[in-house]
């Protein structure tokens, strides 16, 4: 049963109870809130997603609540929890969905050691990956949302789940967060977008999550072999250029953006090893988002992948 | 709802766990660290574990797996660093247990590196130390002040280039506390680990520790952890043949009776191993006296429970508060008590920044 | 002379990728990337050679050097960073 099949009514009554279980990709999370904002965002973003029972097992339990004390009123504030226990300093209130994405992104990636995590966007066309890792503003987000709105399915904005059975890659299937200026951007080139209202003046500027389309949702569980490893960055009136990269240097790159590979060591490294050997690897640099999509379907065209 | 958490190692459970038990359980064994633990107890019960859950018991030993790694290879290089000058370096808790292989080192989630020298010794140590690469945590001369002048003790060290922090100690608790030992008698009952060149305390010496480090503990996050490292101890030890009577002599010598028998009570309570009959009149007669001993033991029972939301009543957190303040008061002299925890309120409101959020 | 070894607690695990050799370390956890002589060093250090000299002469011929090849500076230096890292260990005898 989709969110948006159990009625707003039964789900919203879910939430404030900490009984709303919802499931994205490999993960359950168990929601707990009173707050508006967390129910209006949940209902916005994953009216699409299946919901599980409340006494199923969840992966992750996330409760938001305002601020203690004197922050409950004056200077509101919204605090994240797991378990028990706060992680963060608490944020202003107006922070609160962003917040709980984030917060959800921090669950996976601390516990989720089953794989392989990079810190990457990943998409998919004819059964075949590209992972685009990225440190922090290089556009890898804009270009993800791009990407999942011109024919390559979304497995994630954040992090590559890598399978350490099989090496396959499973899709997180979160809503894409935008930052500043690809707000507009992607206003522009998705027409309809759907999207949460803009939080202003967070650590990373301005913030809001964009809806995934219902046919990826759909397919979330479907994994995908990894093919290619494409290092981009936007760079403002740059030519699209797809170049090779040395094999043992994306290693390092990737292993440096990484969310578990010290943790897992040895197995860490093999895992790695293995994607990589199985990949083509490219430095990419672009300034248009049309060619930039023109030169991933170029990828996906020689390997004889379609649509 | 209840604490699913101490009866895991009481009993081995009965019936299965539901999936809302094991999402519970999980949740405060993550809440109490000991999640690791749980894994490798998990292990040992019959039949196999479902799948999502196996996958985060499993996936929590990996970092304990990588971290002894990483604790061998900073000892290595800690050795070479102290050199003989110093005397017997003697590790303490996670490093002796991992070192000598003994049973609380499973599972077990490392964070500092605690170290014992004699008391002459300290000096030198922190100075090559400091040639070594290890610097003072502390830079507010107020603390630097508080650790030194009235706690005696070292502030931590930590390696500028590879993060690891070493405690270095020279007796087994602070000076100024209620039960403070004399190092010099701890120094007399050493032992080598192996050839390794480090030390370590006396098997009836770091029972000792474990228990007087838990009851004086300010912070009961992990009190319930400490409690099974005391307990994995007692286990592995009293298989020495006069074990327990060298234990409650040495307790009775070096005047923590007190913290070994309230904790020997709690541990039979909640861990369902009671001390055994032969010994019970001589554990008896170190008891404290019967009020302190049903208030603090209420309090103690109350606030090892895990601090999770399924069993974290509101007396709990009560009772974890008063036994911060107790627990202070043991561990510094009235007189010097607040002056301190006023100036730690007032830092604590101008923060230094505090972890951020992940990156959306 | 300088004896060269292993770190006692190095344990060394070994990708190759067009050429180059992606190096993991247990012991330490540290990855890295070498290049062929820097590998061939490492290969060396683990088949038992102890001396430059000895090292020298396993990587030229691992490496299929040709006489007039210089190698030497690039090894010491190459030992020099192995010892920084903690990968190698060495004695004076």
């Amino acid at each position: 049963m989709r969110l948006a099949e159990l009625g707003e009514r039964e789900w919203r009554r879910r939430l404030h109870v900490g009984k709303l279980v919802v499931r994205a990709g490999p993960f359950r999370y168990r929601f707990d809130s009173r707050l508006p904002q967390i129910a209006e965002g949940i209902g916005l973003l994953y009216a699409d997603y299946p919901v599980a029972e409340p006494d199923e097992f969840a992966d992750f339990a996330l409760k938001m609540e305002h601020g203690a004390g004197l922050h409950r009123w004056w200077r509101r504030q919204v605090r994240f929890s797991s378990d028990g226990f706060y992680p963060f300093a608490p944020l202003p209130a107006d922070h609160a969905y962003p917040q709980l994405e984030w917060a959800m992104n921090w669950c996976v990636s601390t516990r989720a050691h089953h794989y392989l995590m990079l810190h990457a966007a990943v998409v998919e066309r004819g059964g075949f990956a590209a992972i685009l890792p990225a440190p922090p503003g290089s556009g890898k987000s804009t270009l993800c949302a791009a990407l999942v709105h011109r024919g390559w399915r979304l497995l994630s904005d954040e992090v590559a789940l890598i399978s350490l059975q099989d090496g396959r890659i499973s899709a997180a299937v979160r809503p894409i967060s935008l930052k500043n200026q690809s707000i507009d951007i992607m206003r522009a080139y998705v027409p309809g977008a759907v999207m949460t209202p803009v939080t202003h003046g967070t650590t990373k500027g301005s913030v809001t999550h964009l809806k995934v389309p219902a046919e990826h949702v759909e397919r979330m569980d479907e994994t995908a072999a990894p093919r290619w490893v494409v290092f981009p960055k936007y760079i403002a009136g740059a030519p699209t250029r797809l170049a090779p990269y040395p094999r043992a240097r994306s290693v390092l790159d990737l292993g440096g953006n990484s969310f578990n590979y010290m943790l897992l060591g040895q197995t860490g490294f093999e895992a790695l090893g293995r994607l990589v050997s199985a990949c083509e690897c490219f430095e990419f640099s672009y300034s248009q988002l049309d060619e930039a999509i023109h030169a991933f379907d170029g990828l996906a065209d020689a390997v004889g992948g379609h649509g | 709802m209840a604490d699913l958490l101490s009866g895991v190692w009481a009993r081995v459970p009965q019936a299965g766990f539901s999936a809302r038990d094991w999402e519970i359980l999980l949740g405060q064994a993550r809440r109490s660290r000991l999640l690791a633990r749980l894994a490798l107890q998990a292990a040992t019960w019959p039949g196999e574990l479902p799948a999502p859950q196996r996958d985060y018991l499993q996936g929590s030993l990996r970092l304990v797996q990588r971290q002894r790694r990483e604790v061998l290879s900073e000892l290595s290089r800690m050795r070479e660093t102290l050199g003989q000058a110093q005397g017997p370096v003697v590790l303490l808790k996670g490093a002796a247990y991992l070192l000598a292989d003994l049973p609380p080192s499973r599972g077990r989630v490392f964070s500092d590196i605690d170290i014992l020298v004699a008391r002459p010794a300290l000096e030198g140590a922190e100075t090559a130390l400091l040639a070594g690469g290890w610097v003072s945590q502390e830079r507010d001369a107020y603390n630097q002040r508080y650790y030194r002048e009235w706690m005696h003790e070292v502030p931590p060290l930590e390696h500028v280039q590879r993060g690891s922090v070493i405690d270095l100690h020279h007796t087994i608790a602070p000076p100024t506390s209620r039960f403070r030992v004399d190092g010099a008698l701890l120094m007399q009952r050493i032992r080598p680990i192996g050839a390794s060149g480090f030390h370590m305390l006396a098997p009836e010496d770091m029972v000792l520790h474990s228990a007087v480090h838990l009851y004086q503990e300010g912070e009961f996050d992990h009190g319930l952890r400490d409690l099974l490292d005391l307990h994995d101890l007692l286990l592995h030890f009293e298989a020495e043949a006069d074990f327990w009577p060298r234990l409650l002599a040495r307790a009775a010598e070096l005047r923590l009776g007190e913290p070994l028998t309230m904790l020997l009570d709690q541990r039979s309570r909640l861990l369902a191993a009671p001390v055994p009959a032969a010994h019970r009149a001589a554990v008896a007669a170190l008891r404290p006296a019967w009020p302190v001993r049903s208030l603090v033991s209420a309090l103690l029972a109350r606030a090892l429970r895990p601090q999770h939301p399924a069993c974290d009543t509101w007396d709990a957190g009560l009772a974890r508060q008063l036994l911060y303040v107790r627990s202070h008061h043991l561990r510094m002299p009235l007189r010097l008590l607040v002056p301190h925890l006023l100036r730690k309120a007032w830092m604590a409101r101008r923060p230094a920044p505090a972890p951020e959020p992940p990156p959306a | 002379m300088t004896h060269w070894r292993l770190g006692g607690l190095t344990a060394l695990h070994w990708q190759h990728f067009d050429g180059d050799w992606v190096i993991f370390d247990d012991g330490s956890g540290q990855t890295i990337a070498a290049d062929p002589v820097m590998a061939a060093v490492l290969m060396a250090l683990e088949s038992g050679c102890t001396t430059v000299d000895d090292i020298e002469a396993q990587v030229r011929r691992d490496l299929e050097a040709h006489p007039s090849t210089e190698l030497t500076p690039q090894l010491s230096e190459g030992l020099a960073f192995l010892l920084q890292l903690g990968l190698v260990e060495a004695a004076p005898t």
